[in-house]
């Protein structure tokens, strides 16, 4: 069991829900979450298909241990192929929304075609409906979930729904759960949109069965305890990832105004003990901690902005506690903008969740824009007035809501930057790989990391590969490709059994998630069975693809990181040795010098 | 001598058991010690991987034991922090 070992087949098109058996030869191959949907959406589209078209498909996905007890199971994956990137999305997100689809019965739901009108999908275990959402549509995240709690009279109901932005289509729409997690990154948000689904909202309440309920606590036990002790776990806790601000920003590493610095002098008004800490009015910014669905780590932050602040202080609704700053929302709507005001940063945050747009292609695609302003490549012609300057706090707060609308310059901003920096002439300019915007780490000082992000199936993505203790330890690029390739592989493997992978990083040994497997799942699971099952799906993700048409052109990295050297910290003067690495990752992926797996590794992985 | 000592993230949680009381600005060491003598004197090496920066530059792991401080230095230790 662990699997519900059910999918919910959803035609909007046709307006029909049907159920029908997990195929539990793929579950035994592909486990769950990211792996499984990635297997179903291989088979049943044409990976060259528009991605906002009704050919693609959208598939809402949890994992084995989604629902269980073992520590933060209550993750859940959107797989499609990415509106932003045109390659394979896979957008994992916690809250509760997770384990009450599990919970519902279901393994995946697959959403295809396109509804002629607004819908919602309404779920109670087995009863599965599609219901009208004309009063839905138009209106944000925040408004829609106390809505369709109010109209089935259910407040335990958990939705994940779509803001304006997915509505009108912004290339980097997400969809919300739980009103401020998100499976933020590639775009689901404007497939979802495009599908004119507006929400899912489940109730679910048959629970999931361990297949060996001994074995499963037994495991739950070891793993649990080992996040208890871990220091990396109580600074988790305690700072959240937003802790990471100070180390970035005195090692260098930390990109900021569209990549041009990697140091940031306002960083440390943007970080964990400023979010802690009175301000000028008394306003302390962190009411306190929040944790996901089962989770013993808690990293999440719940934060109010100073309702002094010029963000908020005629507009009462937004004076309410709502999910805070993150370390990679403080560095897109902070450093990488040029702002040093949290309370900005955080109001900014919390438009992105009530429009439904990923903060970090956000506040990636307006440092672009910035800087297209300050080169002239746009004026206040074309930002409809507004001083695009670096540092602009309220050029920042405005653009949030101008984006998450699709209103003025705001829905320029909604292409992204590798399409909005190309109608401006400079394409370089826009700081991604395959068209999805950097994380807060500059590939520069974290060689790994730059790394990482060229070869992540996604585009730049810092959750992709697990490369910072090395790059914390060293610039030499010698164990890059290793660190690189074995914890993409981990971490696949990790993102489809349905846990999180913060676990990685506060004091789960690798081992841990095998074990707990093993008591959830049929099937025999050991550490070597879920890396090489990892390696498996990073390799199908690869031939998703490739068969949509990128190259090993595409697993590069912008020429600001390639050519110009770091102006300050530990990679002063350096730049990526992206070109020394590449050959040897792709050997050591069993794969040609051009970037496609050989017949022998396909073979070898059951991919042939 | 005296130099300051940052510890970054949650570096404070790999302090030796033994050390009650650390205060970072005006750290008083003897003359001559090295910055790998400084990080096994509070536990580090025998914990955790970590990077060492002085004075804004990082010193490698096989170059600690041959940097001797110096008098006004800034010393910053980062643990192995992931993610975010």
């Amino acid at each position: 069991m662990g699997w519900q070992k059910n999918i919910l087949r959803v035609n909007l098109t046709a307006g029909t829900c049907t159920n029908e058996p997990l195929n539990m030869l793929w579950a035994q191959q592909y486990l769950g979450s990211r792996g499984l949907a990635t297997k179903y959406l291989m088979e049943e589209i044409d990976p060259k298909v528009d991605p906002l078209s009704p050919d693609n498909k959208l598939i809402i996905a949890t994992g084995p241990l989604t629902g269980t007890i073992a520590s933060t199971g209550g993750r859940w994956t959107a797989v499609t192929k990415g509106a932003l990137t045109g390659a394979i999305a896979a957008s994992n997100s916690g809250g509760q929304f997770g384990g009450e689809l599990k919970m519902a019965g279901y393994d995946l739901i697959i959403l295809e075609g396109r509804s002629p009108k607004p819908v919602y999908l309404y779920i109670e275990n087995d009863n599965a409906q599609l219901l009208p959402a004309d009063d839905l549509w138009g209106r944000s995240v925040w408004e829609i979930e106390p809505a369709i709690k109010n109209t089935h009279n259910d407040p335990l109901i958990r939705i994940a729904s779509i803001g304006q932005a997915g509505e009108y289509g912004n290339r980097y729409a997400c969809i919300v759960n739980d009103l401020h997690r998100a499976a933020g990154r590639s775009g689901v948000g404007a497939v979802m949109g495009s599908k004119q689904l507006k929400a899912i909202a489940v109730r679910g309440t048959k629970g999931v069965r361990p297949h060996d309920a001994a074995k499963f606590m037994s495991a739950v036990k070891i793993a649990s305890e080992a996040l208890a002790v871990n220091p990396g776990r109580k600074g988790m806790t305690a700072d959240g990832t937003i802790s990471m601000m100070d180390i970035t920003g005195t090692v260098g590493a930390l990109p900021t105004r569209n990549n041009r610095q990697v140091q940031f002098e306002g960083s440390d008004k943007l970080n964990a003990k400023t979010m802690k800490a009175p301000n000028e009015n008394g306003h302390v910014n962190l009411i306190q901690n929040a944790a996901c669905f089962a989770c013993t780590i808690g990293c999440g932050r719940i934060s109010h902005i100073d309702p002094k602040h010029f963000s908020v202080k005629d507009k009462p609704q937004y004076q309410h506690a709502s999910g805070g700053l993150e370390y990679e929302t403080a560095y897109a709507l902070g450093s990488a903008v040029g702002v040093a005001d949290m309370e900005a940063a955080t109001y900014a945050g919390f438009l992105c969740n009530e429009y439904g747009m990923d903060p970090i292609s956000f506040g990636g695609t307006l440092a672009a824009a910035m800087e297209l302003f300050e080169i002239g490549a746009i004026t206040e012609k074309e930002t409809g007035g507004v001083k695009l300057n670096f540092g602009n706090a309220e050029a920042l707060c405005l653009m949030a809501e101008l984006a998450g609308k699709g209103e003025g310059f705001g829905r320029e901003l909604g292409l992204g930057s590798k399409l909005l920096t190309a109608k401006y002439g400079h394409p370089d300019l826009s700081m991604a790989v395959k068209g999805q915007e950097f994380a807060a780490y500059d590939g520069r000082a974290m060689q790994g990391m730059g790394l990482g992000y060229a070869t992540s199936n996604r585009g730049a993505c810092h959750l992709r590969a697990n490369p910072y203790a090395s790059d914390f330890t060293t610039q030499e690029i010698a164990e890059k490709p290793e660190v690189v390739r074995s914890s993409q592989d981990l971490i696949s493997a990790i993102d489809s059994s349905g846990l999180c992978l913060f676990t990685l990083h506060s004091g789960a040994l690798p081992e841990h998630y095998a074990l707990q497997l093993d008591g959830a799942i049929e099937g025999g699971w050991d550490l070597a069975r879920f890396n090489e099952t990892g390696e498996r799906i990073w390799n199908l993700e690869r031939q998703f693809n490739l068969a949509a048409g990128l190259t090993a052109a595409d697993d590069t990295l912008p020429k600001r990181i390639l050519e110009e050297p770091a102006p300050s910290g530990v990679a002063k003067g350096k730049v990526s040795e992206l070109k020394a690495m590449l050959p040897e990752y792709y050997a050591q992926r069993g794969w040609t010098p051009d970037g496609k797996p050989t017949a022998e590794t396909l073979k070898r992985l059951g991919l042939a | 001598m005296r130099i300051n000592v940052k510890l970054m993230g949650w570096m404070r949680e790999y302090l030796s058991p033994g050390i009650t009381h650390f205060d970072e600005q005006g750290f008083e060491l003897v003359e001559g010690m090295t910055l790998g003598a400084l990080s096994d004197q509070f536990g580090f090496r025998a914990a955790t991987p970590f990077m060492a920066m002085r004075n804004g530059d990082h010193v490698k792991d096989v170059a600690l034991d041959e940097t001797v401080l110096q008098d006004g230095d800034e010393v910053v230790f980062v643990p192995p922090l992931k993610g975010g």
